[in-house]
């Protein structure tokens, strides 16, 4: 995955937390990243911007609709708005591959589902930078994230329900999923309150 | 037919706005015979219509608070940006048999500056303008042809107008910002919204809002 990250800090903008929240650095930034990932993959893309503005607005409304007031949650809220965004994109899917090359390795997520390979790369590469430049936090990516049945659960789940997108983004992430309300924004003191740990798995969403 | 290919455009520009709208009414007029006409005097009919057609949205643009003042000399050039932005937007959404008139949206701005002046924030300005651009049809069929402005005409107009004035209210913090892109950019954002943007014409201070809230998030 770190070979095809984004490039997203610049000592000189704005932080990323700030930054996502306009529509033209979030263009560039995804664009960037269609590019980085079709230069290391050798899979051809197409954008379609009207797709990823009607999907970016969307995800603003909702990022602000949860957004928590308690300055403990927002560590927490980081996670989530990354899962949110995944989930926009998905249901808006501005992506679509054009051409695999020649020859490829199937077992590769990337070309397994080659779309939802940049959503997620996409949406982790933005959540780390807000967690290292606001946090001072380096993300932990998962195993899952490269395990093609992972994605294969992925992928079908969220036919039947585009939320499931959130929990599996926390799960790449390395963070415990919320299987059962994916949706709601739960801070670490209510999960910690429902006792919720990392013992649901993606087999239990099936 | 060959005096008119003669015009220079220097003389275009020295009629001013109204002369400039009679001969897009013109072209409007002759646009549905077109595709009947021979090649030689399709020809023709191009050059003329160069002569009379901004070449687009301007490569760099800085508009301020002076912009909406209705000031004579701002007056001109928020005319002249305003023109070919709409021209542009009207051609995104596939409208292009709409003639935008330069003369009216300088008197739209002129009309809503006065009454403008006691606002402070330039979306509300922006909201008069647009509310001003849509009230004295800026944008419609040539006066004369057996034409009418549907209520789907009347509507994807408010969404263009909406589309210029966001536009024109976009925070440019870099120079050599592209404005062709971020005139799409802003079409795209609005059509998004369509449903709010038409509820919201009618009322200012909702209109204000919406646009200022389109403009930050741009």
């Amino acid at each position: 995955m770190s070979d095809r990250s984004l490039q997203v800090q610049d000592a000189d903008r704005p932080p990323v937390r700030k930054a996502v929240q306009r529509l033209r650095w979030f263009h560039k930034s995804f664009h960037d990243q269609v590019a980085q990932c079709a230069h290391t993959t050798g899979v051809s893309f197409s954008v379609d911007d009207k797709k990823l503005t009607a999907g970016f607005i969307e995800w603003l409304r909702a990022f602000d609709a949860q957004k928590p007031h308690n300055a403990d949650s927002r560590r927490a809220y980081v996670g989530f708005a990354a899962g949110l965004m995944l989930r926009t994109m998905i249901r808006h899917n501005p992506l679509t591959a054009t051409g695999l090359p020649d020859s490829f390795d199937a077992a590769d997520p990337a070309y397994f589902w080659p779309e939802g390979y940049v959503y997620v790369t996409f949406c982790l590469n933005i959540r780390a930078a807000v967690l290292e430049q606001d946090f001072h936090e380096d993300q932990r990516l998962a195993p899952e994230l490269t395990d093609l049945r992972s994605w294969w659960s992925f992928r079908e789940n969220i036919k039947n329900d585009s939320s499931l997108a959130i929990a599996f983004l926390d799960l790449f992430a390395g963070e415990v999923p919320n299987w059962t309300m994916s949706a709601v924004f739960q801070s670490t003191q209510v999960r910690d309150a429902l006792g919720q740990n990392r013992t649901g798995s993606i087999e239990s969403t099936t | 037919m060959s005096s008119i290919t003669q015009i220079p455009k220097g003389i275009a520009r020295d009629l001013g706005l109204p002369g400039r709208d009679i001969l897009r009414g013109v072209r409007s007029t002759l646009a549905p015979a077109k595709a009947l006409l021979p090649e030689p005097v399709r020809l023709v009919l191009r050059k003329f219509d160069a002569s009379i057609t901004p070449s687009g949205v301007p490569d760099s643009l800085t508009p301020d608070a002076d912009f909406f003042s209705g000031k004579h000399e701002h007056t001109a050039q928020f005319a002249m940006v305003a023109h070919a932005a709409l021209t542009e937007v009207l051609q995104l959404m596939q409208r292009d048999h709409l003639m935008v008139s330069e003369t009216v949206l300088a008197l739209g701005l002129r009309r809503a500056a006065l009454p403008s002046r006691k606002h402070n924030c330039a979306s509300q300005v922006a909201a008069d303008v647009a509310k001003s651009i849509i009230k004295h049809h800026a944008v419609g069929f040539v006066p004369g042809t057996p034409y009418g402005m549907q209520q789907e005409d009347l509507d994807d107009t408010s969404v263009a107008v909406f589309t210029v004035l966001l536009w024109l209210l976009v925070d440019r913090p870099e120079p050599g910002q592209h404005e062709a892109a971020l005139l799409k950019l802003c079409h795209d954002v609005a059509a998004t919204q369509r449903a709010d943007i038409l509820a919201a014409i009618g009322a200012h201070d909702n209109l204000a809002a919406l646009l200022d809230s389109n403009a930050r998030l741009i």
